[in-house]
């Protein structure tokens, strides 16, 4: 499950900047993020809520609404290309076809006047130039390799007469159809009960393996990442603040973000009198504040944290953390 | 655990009010409706003194200078009684105002109680309420506008009422859709979870939640109310002569509209600014109030 | 006095659904079939379950927010179930409700002041001045700083509404808190504050709890007791420990194994529960979980299992245990 040190990432993120014009002033969503994904490999990436996760994965595929948003620098690289620079045209070209992506809620993805048949044949057609029924047939393979029971009829059915479980199966039968190379998936289970949770997650992993791609898969579940992963990023307030393999992670998280949020978590078996909690709150995405995001809530804070921004760097093989406290000594 | 935002940010309802404040400052349109609307708001208070013949205004006539065109002695010219247009022009204003404020508190005051009601009793109570404002929308509304105007007698009390009447379901069925959105809230069970009474929760946790769109509507429709009003003017069905009505003053004009082309056209652009005003205004208000937009950014 | 604060009796909540024809039988959801369970004072109850289970809805039943279709609720020995409006509007100042939302569950015209304050206006308890010191406190006491009082709730954070939601329900100093996953729309690093703001307060003010959630490791922490609810059934009973340590109910173990641990090390699956839900309105014959349970027998389509006690305290439904 290692990587080979030597293959090239097919997918990566660097220095992204998106940034949204609200009323409360300039909010940077993502502030200068890096990652990459290698062919084959599952990138996590977590975060909570105002973290930026979702809004870089948007970024990716250029579908951040703007105005508001703005992607102001950056450089995305699929196949020696810059995604960022390219022309409309030809990023639809790649979007659900090369780099595919699924979201949290399938009720609102789906578009409810029109039958799954109908939605999945339309996005084969177009983009694999399939006959109507060629791409009738491709989608009925891909639901059925989405383990749903009659798929004919599902064919036939609206997204509102399925259960929740059934619509992200029919998400990523949509998603994969046209075997991309990179999946991107937005909490794909988050509003899904835990245990058709375990039944979309094992679906989406096996699938993965099948067809050999690249998944990055953005949740703030850590529980789901420990299980998926093979490398996680861990995003706090528009910037990432830890980068590692998967066990490295969790048996020596680097960054005390990432430790107090591990130690946070209510665990199965074992029972506290209280939770180590994390005193405060994620800062709101306008407020500037020029040192490192975390120090307000950081037990190991000292005045050069709010000085300047901590830079990432590697403590060890593939082990990057931006903190003073960790980097420098 | 405090989290300190900036000092020199206003909360609670000053911060509401200068959010409001500065969607309506930015935008040019909504800006000009607002002028026109404080333009014609002071000469109908003021009309004694803005206008330059204020007895004309009020019906006086002046055969020797009758269907004189624009001139400086009279900037929109005269008609065929010799009156001040201009001067009819801004006693008209005092006429379709205090319409407009009247039918619009009518309108109000009927159809959303009747909207809050039903959509908060549902079930029979509803069906009843609701299929009475059906049948009142059933019928084409000048019709029976006319009507009532037909049957109680022209005047400009009557023609009120004869606006009213098919207008208030409008406002039922709008607030009905709006309080059964919102009755489902979490707000609202847990105020009957903390013990409050029925009115309560209408009149506390609804009503104010609805205002909105009842806001927005109310404006626009005060340009609507005096279209209509002037409509029943044409007819001769509403304000009697010699009072100075907007509608009534077109329909005097056009007789001679070929030649004497100021006496109707300049009441109809009265007309036509302040129903424009009124939409613009509206719109403004709909945009500074729309929750969407204010909440953008409560969870990323 | 060894009675117990809350005692639910053979429970149950159905929904009609509209008529499909008008000469066809009228069909029924069963959100809440023969639920029974006791709560005692300052005791910490969990229910457990995925969508649709009825846990929800055992909750707002308790508190009279939705009516029972059959059964009983007994507050303190009295049947609140036939509570007419003023013993009704009592009994409120006894039992509250604290929401999942903490983003809808406040009312966007109203002051932080007015939403903290209004049980107590409600309740027409204490003079003006005495209310506001009442809501200072209260407020004090769930980490809101006072001088937040005339700000709006969408001015606050989901975390810092969620205080305020408790805040005002601890206005009235309640006696049972029904929590409906008070958590889950909570950022993961907040959660934790709110759980132990909410352990602090039982102790603090004696109260006990009815802790709904999906979320068993969260359950597990902060119940004493926890039920599983499946279908609008409680198919298992235990003490908490026992809920993870010796699950006896199939559906319990698929829960558990299903639930995503935070190691990496940690065994993968585990017996995938296959399938969906059944449709509610048509429940399966015999034992509701039997479509996805991978013990099922005939018995299990026969007939409905009834609860057996397999331990002190811990109780199961189901027709494969042997006790």
């Amino acid at each position: 499950m290692a990587t080979p040190p030597n293959r090239q990432p097919i997918l990566s993120v660097e220095n992204l900047r998106t940034y949204f014009h609200t009323p409360d002033g300039l909010a940077k969503a993502v502030d200068g993020v890096s990652y990459h994904v290698h062919p084959g490999e599952t990138l996590g990436v977590v975060g909570e809520s105002g973290c930026g996760k979702s809004v870089a994965a948007l970024s990716i595929l250029r579908l951040i609404p703007t105005p508001p948003g703005e992607i102001v620098s950056g450089d995305i690289r699929f196949n020696n290309q810059n995604l960022l620079n390219l022309s409309t045209r030809r990023l639809r070209g790649i979007r659900g076809r090369r780099i595919s992506m699924i979201f949290q809620e399938p009720m609102t993805s789906l578009n409810p006047v029109f039958t799954i048949g109908y939605q999945l044949s339309r996005v084969f057609s177009l983009h694999n130039r399939l006959s109507k029924k060629a791409a009738r047939r491709r989608a009925l393979e891909m639901l059925a390799a989405c383990d749903i029971p009659s798929p004919e009829r599902i064919m036939t059915s609206f997204p509102h007469e399925l259960s929740g479980g059934m619509r992200q199966r029919a998400m990523i039968a949509m998603a994969l159809g046209c075997r991309p190379d990179v999946l991107i998936a937005d909490e794909p289970t988050t509003a899904l009960d835990v245990t058709i949770q375990a039944q979309i997650m094992a679906l989406m992993l096996r699938l993965k393996e099948q067809f050999g791609m690249a998944m990055i898969l953005i949740t703030h579940d850590l529980g789901i990442i420990a299980g998926s992963a093979q490398r996680v990023v861990v995003m706090y307030a528009g910037e990432k603040v830890e980068e590692a393999p998967v066990a490295g992670l969790f048996h020596h998280a680097a960054h005390p973000y990432t430790a107090a949020l591990i130690q946070s978590l209510p665990v199965l078996g074992r029972r506290e009198t209280f939770l180590k909690e994390i005193k405060g709150m994620v800062p709101p995405p306008h407020q500037d504040i020029p040192g490192c995001k975390f120090a307000d809530r950081c037990h190991e804070a000292v005045d050069a944290c709010r000085r300047r921004r901590p830079q990432l760097k590697e403590i060890e093989p593939g082990h990057l953390v931006a903190c003073i406290r960790r980097t420098d000594s | 655990m405090k989290k300190d935002a900036p000092h020199h940010r206003p909360h609670g309802r000053a911060r509401e009010l200068q959010r409001s404040l500065d969607l309506i400052r930015r935008n040019p349109l909504t800006l000009f409706g607002l002028f026109i609307l404080l333009m014609l708001t002071l000469t109908a208070l003021l009309a004694p003194l803005a206008a330059p013949y204020p007895q004309q205004g009020k019906g006086l006539s002046n055969l020797d200078e009758r269907l004189e065109p624009p001139s400086f002695k009279h900037l929109m010219g005269t008609d065929d009684l010799g009156r001040d247009i201009f001067s009819r022009v801004i006693f008209g204003a005092r006429i379709s105002l205090k319409a407009a404020v009247a039918v619009v508190l009518i309108v109000v005051g009927i159809g959303v109680p009747l909207g809050l009601i039903a959509g908060y009793a549902g079930g029979k109570t509803d069906d009843l309420i609701m299929r009475f404002a059906d049948m009142i929308l059933a019928f084409p509304s000048l019709l029976l506008a006319v009507a009532i105007v037909a049957s109680l007698g022209p005047s400009l009390f009557n023609a009120l009422i004869a606006v009213s009447l098919p207008w208030w379901p409008w406002y039922t069925r709008l607030m009905r859709s709006q309080v059964i959105s919102i009755k489902e809230m979490p707000f609202v069970e847990s105020a009957a979870a903390v013990g409050a009474s029925h009115w309560r929760i209408m009149f506390r946790h609804i009503l104010p939640n609805c205002l909105s769109p009842i806001i927005v509507q109310a404006t626009v429709d005060m340009g609507y109310i005096i279209l209509a009003i002037a409509g029943l003017g044409f007819l001769g069905l509403g304000t009697q002569p010699p009072t100075a009505d907007w509608g009534v003053m077109v329909s005097d004009g056009r007789e001679f509209f070929l030649n004497q082309w100021w006496i109707s056209t300049f009441s109809g652009g009265a007309i036509f600014i302040t129903v424009l005003a009124f939409n613009l205004v509206g719109d403004g208000i709909r945009e500074a109030l729309d929750p969407k937009i204010r909440w953008r950014f409560q969870k990323t | 006095m060894n009675q117990p604060l809350i005692k639910v009796d053979h429970l149950s909540k159905h929904f009609a659904l509209k008529k499909s024809g008008l000469f066809k039988e009228r069909r029924y959801v069963r959100a809440v079939d023969d639920v029974s369970f006791l709560i005692g004072r300052g005791e910490s109850f969990g229910l457990v379950g995925e969508s649709g289970c009825g846990k929800t809805t055992v909750g707002r039943s308790i508190l009279r927010l939705t009516e029972p279709t059959a059964g009983r609720v007994e507050f303190e020995g009295r049947d609140v179930t036939h509570f007419k409006r003023p013993q009704l509007k009592t009994y409120r100042r006894h039992a509250q409700m604290i929401f999942q939302d903490p983003f809808a569950s406040l009312n966007p015209r109203m002051t932080l002041a007015d939403i903290v304050g209004e049980p107590l206006l409600i309740h027409r308890i204490g003079s003006k001045k005495e209310r506001r010191r009442r809501i200072i406190t209260v407020l004090e006491t769930v980490g809101i700083d006072p001088g937040y009082m005339q700000r709006f709730a969408h001015e606050f954070s989901g975390g810092q509404r969620q205080r305020i939601g408790i805040a005002r329900v601890l206005t009235l100093n309640p006696k049972l808190i029904v929590a409906d996953e008070p958590v889950s729309a909570l950022d993961v690093s907040i959660q934790a504050q709110i759980v132990n703001l909410l352990v602090r307060l039982k102790d603090d003010f004696q109260m006990s709890y009815l802790f709904i959630s999906h979320d068993l490791a969260v359950v597990e922490h902060i119940a004493d007791r926890v039920a599983i609810m499946y279908l609008g059934h409680i198919v298992e009973t235990a003490p908490s420990e026992l809920i993870y340590k010796k699950p006896r109910h199939p559906y319990t173990q698929a829960l558990l194994t299903a639930i995503p641990r935070p190691d990496p090390d940690a065994p993968r699956q585990r017996t995938i529960l296959e399938g969906d839900l059944p449709n509610p309105a048509q429940p399966p014959s015999g034992c509701p979980f039997r479509t996805r349970c991978p013990q099922a027998v005939d018995q299990c389509t026969a007939a409905a299992p009834a609860m057996t006690a397999v331990g002190p305290g811990h109780f199961v439904s189901c027709h494969r245990v042997d006790a």
